[in-house]
């Protein structure tokens, strides 16, 4: 008999009987629909314990790595601990080990953290008892190397005046996290890629960048960086830095007319820069990463150039979980 | 006789069909207001599940399932000429995959059925 553990209950699963069930039976919020496997609205992600294969037909390879599984699929012969797939009540502590200046105005802070992640994942940050924010890894997961997040000051913003003021180092903070199934997969090394990404997603997507080129990507690689003011034109030093002189990667920079201008800067929209430059995309994966309603947006667009669904990577938006601390009751769904 | 979903090849052919259908739908102004301000791909998964029951795949929608799925769309004006739009969409998509035209009827014919559950009557 498989123990089920989810968000403060603890359930005997009796045989043959499917996750989704047990939860439901014991008064657990969760969403389904089809419950043939197929609308993926029950999908939870297990955190600790195997889930069977069966239980991850159709999910994207991320997802798959991540222990994401369909709740209505899943019968466990074994125990396993559960969690909404973009929330997690897994928090870690952090010491700041430094703190700059970056290009354009922006903000980088580095921290020494043993936490397992992805390039392209985020992590809430929370810096004391109430004020947490959602920060996208911009480093990579690599022995001794401190993880790495990219800020922009907004004025008034509490987390924003803890970065660009009151942090010192050697602070500590929480880690609430990973999370997030937008990350490289490596496989099909020719196919070309795009990156896309606006304001708070720029950092995952240079993650994302970076995990592609060490696991020697072969296809085209374009970065689409969408500016909404002259922060986000942040990257462009750091996007050099990384350019080897071997051309395995473009980037672009798509802003409105007055912001800039220069090499690898278009004027315009990102629909028109889409058309222009590459015509089609069918057969083209992409990762696209930022503000909720610009992240849409762009989906569309990428799609609409004839990219396939299952092609195109990105994260559904989630509140910030709940602080450090907080008991999760039943009644707590993911919105 | 073998369902259309399974002589199609099962899921991976129901994957192209929502690619074709999906963008359909989101181009056509007679109901692409319905689809706007959610995640698109969550959305896509939906359309492959319901694009999965018309052709034949395994179902378990039931008319309370219909009827709870769609309740904030009528309320947001979801009327008889939207679902004519859908099943035109939705036909068009199976010709454009090489369905012949009979069986292009029999799906259309089944995703009429649930009509009167998905517009709450
Ligand atoms: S309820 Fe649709 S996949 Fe589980």
């Amino acid at each position: 008999m498989a123990r089920l553990k989810f968000e403060g209950i603890e359930i005997e699963a009796t045989e043959d009987v499917d996750v989704l069930s047990a939860l439901l039976q014991a008064g657990a919020n969760v969403a389904f629909s089809c419950r043939i496997g197929v609308c993926q609205s029950c999908m939870l992600r297990s955190v600790k314990g195997d889930v069977p294969k069966e239980a991850q037909t159709g999910l994207r390879d991320s997802q798959i790595s991540e222990n994401f599984f369909l709740a209505c699929q899943c019968v466990p012969s074994n125990d396993i601990e559960i969690e909404r797939p973009y929330t997690t009540q897994h928090f870690l502590e952090g010491i700041v080990s430094s703190v700059d200046d970056m290009a354009d105005g922006m903000r980088r802070l580095r921290i020494d953290a043993e936490l397992a992640y992805r390039a392209g994942q985020y992590v809430t940050l929370w810096v004391d008892g109430q004020t947490g924010h959602r920060c996208s890894l911009a480093s990579l997961p690599e022995a001794n190397s401190p993880l790495e997040f990219h800020v922009k000051p907004v004025a008034g913003d509490r987390f924003s005046d803890w970065v660009t003021r009151d942090v010192n180092i050697g602070d500590t903070v929480r880690l609430q996290g990973p999370v997030g199934a937008t990350f490289y997969v490596p496989g099909h090394t020719q196919q070309p890629i795009i990156l896309a990404g606006t304001g708070s997603g720029l950092p995952a997507i240079y993650g994302i960048l970076r995990d592609a080129l060490q696991n020697a990507h072969q296809g085209d690689i374009h970065f689409l960086a969408e500016a909404q003011d002259e922060k986000d034109l942040y990257l462009r030093s750091l996007l050099s830095e990384l350019d080897d002189g071997q051309n395995r990667f473009k980037f672009h920079h798509i802003v409105r007319p007055d912001l800039a201008e220069g090499p690898g800067i278009y004027q315009g929209a990102m629909a028109d820069f889409i058309e222009d430059e590459f015509g089609t995309l069918a057969g083209w994966r992409s990762f696209i990463c930022g503000d909720p309603p610009a992240v849409e947006r762009i989906k569309k667009e990428i799609f609409l150039a004839g990219a396939s669904l299952n092609e195109i990577h990105s994260d559904p938006y989630y509140q910030i979980g709940n602080p450090p601390g907080h008991i999760p009751s039943m009644s707590d769904s993911a919105s | 006789m073998a369902s259309l979903y399974e002589r199609l090849g099962g899921s991976q052919s129901v994957d192209k069909a929502v690619d074709i259908f999906y963008r359909k739908v989101i181009m056509d102004d007679r109901v692409s207001s319905f689809f706007d301000g959610i995640d698109m791909l969550e959305q896509a998964q939906k359309q492959k599940a319901f694009l999965t029951v018309v052709m034949g795949g395994p179902n378990v929608y039931t008319g309370k399932d219909m009827r709870e799925g769609h309740k904030h769309l009528v309320a947001r004006g979801l009327n008889d000429s939207h679902v004519d739009a859908i099943i035109e969409l939705l036909s068009a998509t199976l010709t454009e995959l090489g369905v012949g035209e009979a069986e292009v009827k029999e799906v259309a014919d089944l995703a009429n059925s649930v009509r009167s559950d998905v517009l709450n009557r």
